[in-house]
Formats: structure tokens, sequence, C-alpha cells
């Protein structure tokens, strides 16, 4: 049993021995020493000197180490022949702080580095597109970056070309890591280009759309003044030169709403979309009387169109037959001569003795005639009136009219 | 005693066979994951005391002449800002890089993986942030302001801390997944502060007043 303990014993010695850590040898003392740092493309190169002989002991540990704004970045050497030279790899373009630490000394020092040439340029206008009208004018964003992405504290060429032809030309200047200026959009209508570039960089081309305001001047005009009322035709109601305050035609798309008064408390109201600053809507009423039209857009509202609908059903078209319970209208004749469409509804209005109206139905018309089935209808009931068009027929409800 | 002789010699090929293995495959293997459990523990150590650094960091009046931001907008980017500075801390300390790209990019990502690569277990303290906006974009994705602020660095090469007080201008944009992140940065003026004894170590250096 002892042999086996002495065994697993040694083995375990064996075992920890081989993860003892080297010990360092004490630093030697070092005296004064020079320092001599430059930047030469991307490379920070220091060289450290004895300044007097021996005082920088051969084998010292020479640690450059320089603070940048995302924390260390460190090269160590050893002393040889009284001196070290290390160099260290970095791009970035403004104040960097060293120190060289030898032995229990240390020296710090500054380098300024610059930014290298322009070789890409990022541009954009903020907002993408705006209204000539006024408001906010758009905002020219760049940044000229170079190799290692430093931004190049020299001027962004910028060339304006306005939609009329005109074009400007200045220089801009990045701070604080970036350039923004105000651009100046005009009147015009149309695509404002800026071109951007700095150094040798490609042209970078902004483009901003200018846009015209909304609707503030426009005519709305009906070429027929007078329509029948019998679903046929109607009036076609032309919105025209739809422009905003400085006269440019209103964005294709933007809203255009007609407002229509018609008789008997009719309002109406529909929304369609203007196209190079004109909108048309045919409307077609099936009541006789006098109507107004008008439209609204932005902050137009148009002058009032009076127009006329005449009723659209031939005089003495509404011949009333009786069969038991069943009248038959018909046949129904417009005033151009032509039967009135299948489908077509007949209003029927069951009246008391008095003239008040006891129940409404839609009745259609088939084959140019149509057919209502008296319903049970209160004891009041007396008369029914059927209208079409803008013309209308009162007849007894019965021929022995109780 | 011959049966004894024999499990003895028996019991020592075992051993060595055992400790073969634990010396080559499992054993170090072993050994790395302890370490870097530890190193984890000790980074979450680490994140806690910066935490503690970036508890003030505050804007001070802007320099814009443009719309200036919302509240909650310039929170955002103060919030994404010390976030970033503590994911670096993180990839500074463990030399893990890899949630470096959520809050860098452009030169700002490039500076903070070639500082982490630079060594193990390095300590980088920022306190006494004082933010001042210069630009914040119409659309609210592009934003530059300077920073200003103290710094101290203990590199593992070095044992004393090199420490200063500088302003950065910094220019962060935000991302098409929301996020925002720091694209460029410059020192425009670094300056040297030496820390007070018993102050020079990472967890405390933030109590020495930084003025400016």
């Amino acid at each position: 049993m002892r042999t086996v303990s002495v065994l697993a014993l040694s083995a375990i010695l064996v075992l920890s021995a081989c993860r003892t850590q080297p010990v360092e040898a004490p630093t030697p003392l070092v005296g004064p020493f020079q320092v001599q740092a430059r930047e030469v493309s991307g490379k920070v190169l220091v060289k450290v000197l004895d300044s007097t002989r021996g005082s920088l002991p051969e084998g010292t540990v020479v640690t450059l180490e320089l603070a940048t704004p995302a924390g260390p970045i460190t090269a160590r050497t050893v002393v040889k022949n009284g001196g070290a030279s290390l160099s260290l790899t970095y791009h970035r373009a403004g104040q960097l702080h060293y120190r060289v630490t030898a032995g229990q000394r240390s020296q710090r020092g500054m380098l300024r580095l610059e930014a290298g040439s322009a070789v890409r340029i990022h541009a954009e206008s903020q907002p993408r597109a705006v209204r000539v009208v006024g408001g906010p004018r758009p905002l020219l964003v760049a940044q000229p970056v170079d190799r290692f992405g430093n931004v190049p504290v020299r001027p962004v060429r910028i060339l304006t070309f306005l939609p009329d032809g005109t074009s400007t030309r200045r220089e801009a200047t990045p701070r604080h890591l970036l350039m923004w200026t105000p651009l100046r959009a005009g009147t015009g209508v149309g695509e404002l280009k800026v071109s951007v570039t700095a150094d040798a960089t490609r042209r970078e081309l902004v483009v901003t759309d200018l846009l015209p305001g909304a609707a503030s001047s426009g005519v709305l005009e009906a070429p027929a003044q007078i329509a029948w009322a019998d679903a046929q035709g109607g009036w076609r109601l032309d919105a025209e030169n739809l422009r905003d305050r400085r006269g440019n035609e209103i964005v294709t798309g933007s809203a255009v709403t007609y407002i229509g008064l018609g008789p008997q408390d009719l309002r109406f109201m529909a929304t369609v979309p203007a196209i190079d600053g004109e909108a048309s809507l045919n409307v077609a009423p099936l009541r006789a009387g006098r109507y107004r039209f008008f439209l609204q857009a932005g902050s137009l509202q148009s002058a009032r169109v009076g127009l006329t609908a005449r009723p659209g059903l031939r005089r003495g078209s509404f011949r009333v037959k009786r069969q038991g319970r069943v009248i038959i209208l018909g046949p129904l004749v417009t005033v151009h001569g032509a039967l009135v469409d299948t489908g077509t509804g007949v209003t029927a209005t069951v009246l008391s003795a008095e003239g008040r109206s006891l129940r409404e139905d839609v009745i259609p018309v088939v084959d140019g005639r149509a057919r209502y089935e008296i319903p049970v209808l209160p004891p009041k009931a007396r008369f029914i009136r059927f209208a079409l068009f803008g013309e209308g027929v009162t007849t007894p409800l019965f021929k022995d009219s109780r | 005693m011959k049966s004894r002789i024999l499990v003895a010699l028996m019991l020592t090929g075992l051993l060595t066979v055992l400790g073969g293995m634990l010396l080559t495959g499992p054993w170090v293997h072993l050994q790395e994951r302890l370490q870097e459990a530890a190193l984890r523990t000790e980074a979450q150590a680490v994140i806690q005391a910066r935490s503690l650094d970036l508890s003030n960091l505050n804007w001070t009046p802007d320099r814009t002449q443009y719309v200036p931001p919302a509240e909650s907008r310039r929170d955002e980017l103060a919030d994404a800002y010390k976030k970033a500075l503590l994911e670096l801390s993180y990839a500074l300390f463990t030399g893990d890089t890899s949630g470096l790209t959520t809050y860098f990019a452009q030169a700002a990502l490039d500076d903070a993986i070639r500082a982490a690569a630079s060594g193990n277990q390095q300590r980088f303290v920022t306190w006494n942030h004082r933010l001042a906006l210069h630009f914040y974009a119409p659309q609210g994705n592009i934003a530059a302001f300077a920073d200003s602020y103290c710094y101290a660095q203990w590199a593992a090469a070095t044992l004393r801390p090199m420490s200063g007080r500088r302003s950065v201008d910094v220019v962060m944009r935000l991302g098409e997944d929301g996020q925002w992140r720091v694209h460029q940065w410059r020192v425009t003026l670094d300056v040297a502060l030496a820390l007070r004894r018993g102050l020079d170590n990472p967890e405390s250096a933030r109590l020495w007043p930084c003025r400016s």
C-alpha cells in the first residue's frame, strides 16, 4: 500500500511542477534619456537614446504607449547599444499623446497627426424634397474622408445647379468632422442638383426635389350649363389652372374636392386627383332643379358655378294602368326618345289624404315599364306618387278611391 | 507479495497514462476554461466600475444653430455613446472585439479593434464627460458633438497610468438597424493630468477632480 501512495504522490508532484511560471529578473536602474518622435505615413516612429553613457543599461525593456481615444496602444523593445527604436502603426488624425517608459523613468510627448487627402466623400441633402413656396431650406451634409477614415480639414467644393439653368460655385470646410450648409433653393420647380467634391474624390451628386406648394388659385368651369336629369348625360366639371401661390402647377396627384349643392338640400362631395394642374369630373343629376358647384384644394375655394337640370322624362310618360292590386307605369321614355334603362329606380311614395308621406319604395324599370304591387298599407293611405328624372305623377291608390 | 508488485506496476502504468492525458488534452482545456471564466467575472467588475465613471455623462448647452433635438433623442444619443464606451472597456480588458461592431463603425471601429488587440487586461477609464452638440441632422440620423473628459489608461506593460484631460470631436450616425454608432473621432486637445497617489487605480480615478 505504501508503494502505491508514494507513486501517486510523485505523479502529482511531477504534474504540478509542469505548471510553475518563470520569474522575471529585476529591472536595472535607468538614467535620463532622450526621446525623438515623428510620424511618417501612418507610422509613429520613436527613437530612445541615452543622455549619458550607460544611462540606458543594455537589455532594459522600453515601452511606447499611445493615448488614443480608443485607449492604450503599446509596443515594447529592449535597449541595444545604448538606444532603442520603436514603431507603431497609427492613422488617426488629431493630437496624439505618447509616453516612453524605460525602467522606473518615463517621458511624455505629443504629436499632431494630419489627415491625408480625401479619397471619397459622403454627401446627402436633408430633407430630400422641399416646397418652393417657403419653409425650411434644404441642408447639405457632407463628409470627405481619407484612406484611413480621417476627415481632412480642407475645403469641400460645392457646385449648385438650379432648375432654371443657373449654377453657383462655392466652398465650405468641415468643422467638427462634418460639413453642413444650407442650400439656396430658388423659386422654380424641378430638381436642385448639387455636385460635391474634395481633393481628388469622385463627384458626389446630391439631388433635392423642388416641389410646388399647395393650390391657392384655380377655376371651375362647366362647358354645358343645362343638363337633363335622365341619368344619361350630365355636366362635365373642369378644374383648371390649379396653381400654388408662386404660379407653379400643383403636384400631380394632389387632391381636389368638388362640392355640390342641389335641390331638396342635396349635398354632394367628390375628391379626385389633379393631373398637370387640372382635374375633371362628370356629374349626372337625377333630380331636376338648380345646382351649385365649387372646388376646394389647399387654400383654394373657387367661385360657385350655377347649373340647371331639367326633367329627363318625356312629359306624359307616366301612364298609369291598373291590374287589381298592381299598378303598371309606362312605357317610360326619356326626353331623347329612348326607353328608360332597365334597372333604373322609380320612387313610389304612398301619401295620406293630407299629403303626408307614409311609405317610400323604389321599384326597378324593366323593359321601359315599372310594376308596383300595392303592399298592405296603413288605413290612412290614399294616394301614391311616382317620380323619375324630375318628372312625377300623383294618383289615387285605388280606382274606387275609398 | 508477487500480487502486490503486480498491482503496484499496474497502478503506475495507469497513473502514467492518466497523467499524460491530463497534461495534454483535457487538463489544458480545463485550465483555459477556468481562466476564461475568471476573466469574465473580472470584466464584469470592470464594467460596473465604468458604469459609475459614466454615471454623470451630461449635455452642456448646444453650440448648434439648427433645430435642437428633442430631449428623448438627446438621451438616446448619449445612451448609445455611453454603451459604446462600456463595450470598448470590455473589449480592451478581455480582448473580445465581437461586440464592438454594434457600437462603432468606420474609423472609430478600426481604432477600437486596434487598441483591443494591443494588450491583455488593459484598463481605460474616462470620467466627467461633458457633451456639447455641434450638429444634429434634421432627419435625426447624424450627430456631431464635442466631448470633454478626463482619462487614465493602464497598459499591461507599465505600472503607472497615463492620464490627461482631453476634448474629442465625435460624429455618430444612426444605422439602418436603429443603432447609433460612433463613426469618427478626433482629439482636438489633450493636456497631461497627474493623478494623486492613492487615486491612481482604475476604481478610484474618477474621484480625482477633473475641471477644464
